[in-house]
């Protein structure tokens, strides 16, 4: 009886060994390890959970930067009883940090500029996840994706100034970005102060 | 490419955290230089935790870590002293064990580059430890973040300048690795020959391999694991004192450090500190004022350290339970006295055995009053039988080996450590109650990130003792019967059982 017992535990273990390794669910791949905040965010797998760290790397990755269009309120135009809009970057680091974010007004609207996007895409230089509100009329689970983007490979010279950008809507998802505004007059051909902001109907 | 810069702070810092720990043990009376390895890491959290609270009460944010530094210096002088001149043995291969662990942990960073399980906890928890703890920062600015606990962030925080200490989170899981087998070991001292005792270690750690959630617990940024090495602290303890029928320094010293440990892990954590002290009060053989002020101390400590945490961190906590956490270190202090005193005597055997049914009341009450009580009640069958929550079919795996293994022929200490496991698992969806109002909910939904399924590795290392003990004995029975020395008795589940044997003292 005792052998029978040991014979069904040899079963039992190495059967559910076998499912364990070969046909349950897995947790892990291969990732590089955390050592510091901004590698939360800049690490693949931590993307969609780093929401709330894009600040902590801009400010070790841009020092000094200054963030316009980063606000969130009811665009001008709006109707009677629409949602406030915008980009939330005001997060526990950037608190901590004491980032200079420019709230006074909502990111511009990029999205329906022909290959504006993929052009600001291309010299991505961070890419996540951000706590956003895009629609005026449904409120959204409040995450957009994102990216950074400026021009070369790390800032020199003068600081930085970061604008908040609404790069696509709908589609693959709503995006929002924030892109050195040399590179996005470059891009988009127009001075920053002549891009539409996020409006109604997006 | 190896980082040297940032490896050899961490080697520095670890090299103190083993050093204070193993001093920290000798100084509590433990003498089994395995428990001074395992639980080094705990003792140097207990360190960091308390200087700490201490520096926050005064104000002095920006001494929290110096205060750590210099406790911890001192200690370790202490230690060195100790090992020096009277412990040269013991202390001498604690801190070998303790520098293997510490390589070890080391290497999955900086050799291996062992990345973390991504979780928006763990975000918490980087940000917590670095931009608050290694800032320095008055807590109350910071908000609420009682849930995922203070002790594992503080432990992160002791890293070079704006990096974590990488190494403590492999390191706190080898730690409980290290308990498992010492535990298991000294639970089979008497009864079970070395040989099977280490097969039953290779079946179990192989095993354990092979669960997804086990595997990323090496690296997993989170207090689940300190969580779970309090725990066993606290059942080691336990054990001990039930073996030997005394509640003495070392004892009382072990029980404290698991509290402490695992009431600062996350704040739950209380939930399941309280079950187990429950346990703990209703051994009927306290009888000695030396015994009863031993106990006192741990339970006393639970609620005193709970409200300083809360207090200090000017957490809403105690608000939002209707009480200060001035009343509820007072309550405690006077509860701990009142149940460690000649007046609960009569009544002591039942105070566990009430809990338990106290328990398996308010689950059942939980699942009476929800919508679709089956729901409630099937929501942890996928993560737990289906896997999804990276359990794999271990769950299954321990119920067919539990009765596999037998029962009868089975040891009291086994019987113990059986009824245990049980309790701690059922004390998850119990402690998971607390997070509701109303005392609802508790039983979590589908996935690792739901965190019923992760509070399961809370009950890691008392179940990992369980099984290596039993599978240890039943080794023994199967084979052949020449190297029979002895075997466990006691064949019905005993928590408060006064069984003196004569095995040798293990932690003092």
């Amino acid at each position: 009886m005792l052998i029978l017992r040991a014979a069904a535990l040899v079963v039992v273990l190495v059967g559910a060994g076998v499912v364990n390794l070969f046909l349950a669910p897995q947790l892990y791949t291969p990732r590089p390890p955390v050592f510091s905040g901004p590698d939360l965010a800049s690490t693949w797998e931590w993307r969609g959970h780093s929401f709330g760290v894009n600040t902590w790397w801009l400010s070790e990755n841009a020092p000094n930067a200054t963030f316009t269009h980063v606000g969130v309120a009811v665009p001008d135009n709006a109707a009677s009883g629409a949602l406030p809009v915008g980009i939330l970057l005001d997060d526990r680091p950037a608190r901590i940090l004491e980032l200079d974010f420019d709230t006074s007004s909502i990111p511009v609207d990029v999205s329906r500029m022909p290959g504006v996007r993929d052009a600001l895409f291309a010299k991505e230089v961070l890419k996540g996840n951000i706590r956003c509100q895009v629609d005026t009329f449904s409120p959204q689970d409040g995450r957009c994706d994102f990216f950074t983007a400026w021009e070369g490979s790390a800032p020199t010279g003068e600081p930085l100034e970061l604008v908040g950008v609404l790069t696509r809507v709908g589609g693959d998802g709503d995006e929002m970005a924030l892109i050195e505004k040399n590179l996005l007059e470059e891009v988009t051909r127009q001075p920053v102060e002549s891009l539409t902001l996020m409006g109604v109907n997006q | 490419m190896i980082d040297w810069a940032p490896l050899l702070t961490e080697l520095l810092t670890l090299a103190v955290i083993g050093l204070s720990g193993v001093a920290g043990g000798l100084a509590l009376g433990w003498r089994n230089p395995f428990l001074l390895a395992a639980a080094a890491v705990a003792v140097s959290g207990v360190v960091r935790v308390i200087t700490t609270l201490a520096a926050w009460s005064f104000g002095q944010y920006s001494l929290m870590t110096e205060a750590w530094w210099v406790a911890s210096s001192a200690l370790a002088a202490v230690g060195v002293v100790l090992i020096a001149l009277k412990f040269r043995k013991e202390g001498g291969v604690a801190l070998l064990a303790f520098g293997g662990l510490a390589l070890a942990a080391l290497a999955t960073k900086y050799v291996f580059a062992i990345g973390e399980r991504h979780h928006r906890d763990s975000v918490s928890a980087v940000e917590t430890a670095l931009l608050l703890f290694q800032g320095e920062l008055d807590p109350t600015v910071w908000g609420p973040e009682e849930k995922r606990g203070l002790a594992f962030p503080l432990m992160l925080a002791l890293g070079p300048d704006g990096r974590l200490l990488s190494a403590v989170t492999p390191l706190i899981f080898l730690s409980l690795l290290l308990a498992v087998v010492w535990l298991g070991r000294e639970m089979t001292r008497e009864t079970v020959p070395t040989r099977w005792f280490l097969w039953s270690v290779a079946i179990v750690g192989v095993f354990s391999l092979t669960v997804p959630i086990f595997r990323v617990s090496l690296t997993y940024l989170n207090a689940h694991v300190l969580m779970a090495l309090g725990v066993l602290l606290i059942v080691a303890g336990g054990l001990l004192a039930n073996r030997h029928g005394r509640f003495d320094l070392p004892t009382a010293g072990l029980v404290s450090i698991g509290v402490i440990t695992a009431t600062t892990a996350r704040v739950e954590g209380i939930v399941t500190v309280g079950v187990l002290l429950a346990w703990l009060a209703s051994m009927t053989w306290l009888s000695t004022w030396r015994d009863r002020g031993f106990l006192f101390l741990p339970i006393a400590l639970s609620g005193v350290v709970l409200s300083w945490w809360l207090g200090a961190s000017g957490s809403e906590v105690p608000d939002s339970f209707g009480v200060s956490a001035l009343l509820v270190a007072g309550v405690t202090i006077v509860g701990a006295a009142l149940v460690v005193s000649p007046l609960v005597d009569r009544v002591r055997f039942l105070l566990f055995p009430l809990l338990l049914v106290g328990i398996v009341v308010l689950l059942a009450r939980v699942l009476v009053v929800a919508e679709d009580p089956l729901a409630e009640l099937m929501s942890q069958f996928n993560n737990v039988v289906l896997g999804y929550g990276g359990w794999g079919v271990a769950a299954a795996s321990l119920g067919v080996s539990l009765i596999l293994l037998g029962w009868k022929s089975r040891s009291g200490e086994y019987h113990l450590l059986a009824t245990l496991s049980v309790t701690l698992i059922m004390t998850v969806p119990f402690a998971k109650m607390f997070e509701f109002s109303g005392l609802v909910g508790g039983f979590g939904r589908d996935g690792f990130y739901d965190s019923v399924n992760r509070m399961w590795l809370h009950t890691l290392g008392v179940v990992a003792v369980t099984m290596v003990v039993g599978f240890a004995e039943f080794l023994r029975d199967v084979a052949p019967k020449r190297q029979v020395s002895g075997r466990g008795e006691g064949t019905t589940p005993d928590y408060t059982s006064n069984r003196v044997s004569d095995a040798k003292d293990s932690v003092s």
